[in-house]
């Protein structure tokens, strides 16, 4: 039993924490007004190297999955949707490794590159409708300014396909949160025209799984800035002559969302963990489940704890002056990426009878 | 970060898993039903005292403690960790029995914490023997000190003759039954909590009177006691951590009481977690094996509350975890220790709350179980600080004021 974590990561995550902090959360601010990123900053993400750690396809294996999750949760405290934007292939990794299996090699260039969506769709053979999906990047480069590797990967319960920009049609997206994602909304009209592969219904399981555990990271991070910032605010501003936090009914609040934040955080990185080392002693465990599990109370833990943060400044967390309006929306939209918590409700209730008990030794 | 177990670990929870089995279950069921708590002359703890289990029993810090650190930075060979499993295990097959087994008990960390080596070796060492069980208890609560333990009345006046303890103590497990009995007493209460002492009142010790053994509503296999200290005169020797403890260092009784809960609440915690994770083992079986199988608005609403309950279970595990491992690297954990008490309690009640919805009035027999394990499960979120006490020490550790 172990639950140190290495200096290096610790070494990454003060970096990241002074890039996330000083820069990334400010920047972030700017895009809502600007619509773009200054190349500085992202030129700043892709010197820390992030997304090389998650490449599953890697050949030194998953290895570094862990200081990825715990940068993640950090980054995502500056800024959510510039991590959706800048972190490539991100969470869509593990679903282009499953395609790596059928395609040449270097198929899709630099992957750190390259933009990449994608969706879950039960029956592609079936999904002849025009289907929405939405994806980081702008309409520019989605219509091809980085060329063919554009690309929406598309996965059902057998099957997984691809297709490039040519095959779809974008227009800005309208969503409410994650501004700084720059985020298209996505349509095609068939998926008859793309390439398509036959996949075992536990990869494709496996892989809508991973990517809600990318959300759960990002999710938690979120909801720690909302919730210290929150705290910060509230040893500062005196009501009823004692400050917001010294009143016991807000501290005996703050302290439950805390502890259940940190709970979240556990369980997500014991999960990575299963992943990096997979444990003899735990092969009676179901690492896809877990990892569902995770996601539904990571996201119901943000859900409260981002609105306990805005409560907490009361007029205050309404206005745009405080992030915590901005963090309360990003966990509203990132609990409905991926299937949202409801998919994750029924993927996780599905096998509930049939798995064996998490940490039942 | 890495969560598996050594082999010795793990052959230690199969044991308890048999021994639960066999035992720790029907006891406590008997207990239950008769509201009576396992006698001393009982069986069966002939046969745990027989095994050696005192020595290293559930809870106990025996073998080592944080004032003996090994070479390896770890403070106490990874018991805390042992410790924290081996109470979820054996509340899985019944708390209350757990809690009346022989052994130091609660009373065992102050004496390893704050005890000098002679201390340790007199009253840990009556647990090596394995001819007839034992006992030891703990007692801090009085009836009006509760959740504040700063407010403790109990008077120590020092005198030729030794300490001189007045005071009434309640909700103290096993100490009518006990060899000996950790009692926390305040020199002056106007000096608040720098006042506090811990003494070791012996059994037998003249003024030392069980004056009621509760009624509770639940975890029935042991005995909660209340007792009267009336003139009752320890030897300056059973004063924990002698003199010099308190006025060598800036440490108190109450900093003593402090660091036993830092190692004992992971572990009440985690056995809220057992009794929680037999309700759910319950209520999983019932929704596979009782539930229609055409029932598919109700199966795919009983799946989603167990995979909730399921996440719940393992999210406090993990903080219990984290609270002990932390306390075997020898590194602070009272933050942790409150989170893991804090949160394990309320989330283990909902899901016992949660199985026993499920499995309603349709089969009685663990209907009644169930019952039984929602009134048991209760006491958790109280014993070690209750939840409201664990919430003002996570908001003092993370809130300025």
């Amino acid at each position: 039993m172990d639950f140190s974590i290495d200096e290096s990561i610790e070494e990454l995550i003060a970096q990241v924490d002074k890039f996330s902090s000083k820069t990334l959360r400010h920047k972030a601010r700017l895009f809502e007004s600007n619509r773009s990123w200054d190349q500085n900053t992202l030129n700043t993400f892709t010197s820390l190297g992030i997304s090389e750690l998650n490449l599953p396809f890697h050949e030194n294996g998953p290895s570094e999955l862990l200081a990825y999750f715990i940068a993640l949760e950090h980054l995502a405290k500056g800024d959510a949707g510039g991590l959706l934007y800048a972190d490539t292939p991100g969470p869509y990794s593990w679903a282009i490794s499953a395609l790596l299996e059928h395609l040449p090699k270097n198929f899709f260039g630099d992957l750190s590159k390259s933009r990449f969506a994608a969706i879950y769709i039960k029956d592609i053979k079936d999904s002849s409708n025009k289907v929405l999906a939405w994806a980081p990047g702008s309409v520019d480069e989605w219509n091809g300014s980085l060329g063919s590797a554009s690309t929406l990967i598309v996965f059902g319960n057998e099957y997984i396909s691809y297709l490039d920009s040519h095959h779809l049609k974008f227009q800005q997206s309208a969503l409410d949160a994650l501004d700084a994602s720059n985020g298209v909304e996505i349509s095609w009209n068939s998926l008859l025209d793309s390439q398509t592969f036959k996949i075992d219904a536990i990869s494709s399981y496996f892989i809508r799984t991973m990517m809600r555990q990318w959300v759960t990271a990002v999710m938690l991070g979120v909801s720690q800035a909302s919730i210290d910032y929150a705290i910060d605010y509230g040893n500062e501003r005196v009501v009823f002559n004692n400050t917001v936090t010294g009143h016991q009914a807000n501290a005996f609040e703050i302290a439950k969302v805390y502890t259940e934040i940190e709970a979240s955080r556990l369980a997500y990185r014991a999960a990575v963990s299963m992943i990096k080392n997979h444990s003899n002693s735990l092969d009676n465990y179901d690492l896809s489940q877990m990892i569902n599990q995770n996601y539904i109370v990571a996201g119901e833990v943000s859900l409260s704890a981002t609105d306990l943060s805005l409560q907490l400044l009361g007029g205050h967390g309404y206005l745009k002056d405080h992030f915590v309006e901005k963090w309360w929306r990003e966990v509203r939209t990132l609990s409905i990426l991926f299937g949202g918590l409801e998919q994750a409700h029924e993927d996780a209730g599905n096998e509930a009878l049939n798995y064996h008990d998490f940490l039942v030794f | 970060m890495l969560i598996e177990l050594n082999k010795e670990l793990k052959k230690s929870i199969e044991l308890l898993r048999e021994i639960g089995k066999e035992y720790l279950r029907p006891l406590g069921i008997e207990a239950d039903r008769s509201s009576q708590a396992i006698p001393v002359d009982h069986p069966f703890y002939n046969l745990v005292a027989q095994t050696g289990f005192m020595a290293r029993g559930i809870g106990s810090t025996f073998e080592s403690g944080n004032s003996e650190k090994s070479t390896n930075g770890r403070s106490n060979n990874g018991n805390s960790v042992r410790n924290v499993l081996m109470a979820e295990e054996g509340s899985y097959w019944d708390r209350g029995t757990l809690v009346s087994l022989p052994g130091p008990g609660l009373g065992g960390p102050p004496v390893m914490q704050m005890g000098t080596s002679q201390q340790r070796e007199r009253f840990m060492s009556i647990f090596k023997q394995r001819d007839k069980p034992l006992w030891a208890a703990f007692a801090m609560t009085e009836p009006e000190a509760g959740s504040d333990v700063a407010k403790i009345n109990t008077r120590a006046i020092k005198s030729e003759k030794g300490w001189i303890l007045n005071g009434e103590k309640m909700f103290s497990s096993n100490s009518s039954r006990a060899e000996w009995v950790v009692v926390f007493a305040t020199i002056d209460p106007n000096l608040g909590r720098r006042g506090h002492r811990a003494f070791v009142v012996e059994k037998g010790t003249p003024g030392f009177d069980i004056s009621r053994i509760e009624q509770k509503m639940g975890i029935k296999a042991y005995e909660t006691a209340s007792f009267k200290l009336a003139d009752c005169v320890v030897d300056f020797d059973n004063l924990l951590g002698g003199e010099s403890y308190y006025s060598s260092t800036s440490k108190s009784g109450f900093e003593g009481a402090m660091s036993t809960f830092n190692a004992t609440r992971p572990i009440v915690a985690a056995m809220g977690v057992g009794i929680a994770r037999a309700a759910y083992d319950i209520a999983k079986e019932f929704v596979l094996n009782e539930v229609p199988k055409n029932s598919s608005l109700r199966l795919r609403r009983y799946r989603e509350k167990l995979q909730v309950m399921q996440a719940k279970l393992t999210h406090a595990k993990l903080l219990c975890l984290r609270a002990a491992w932390l306390l075997d690297c020898n590194k602070p954990n009272g933050f942790e220790a409150s989170m893991a008490k804090l949160y394990a309690p309320p989330a283990s009640l909902s899901v016992v709350t949660e199985a026993s919805n499920i499995v309603g009035l349709e089969n009685k027999d663990k209907s009644i179980y169930l019952q039984k394990l929602a009134r048991d499960v209760k006491a958790i979120d109280i014993v070690e600080g209750t939840q409201q006490i664990q919430r003002r020490v996570v908001a003092r550790n993370i809130i300025v004021n």
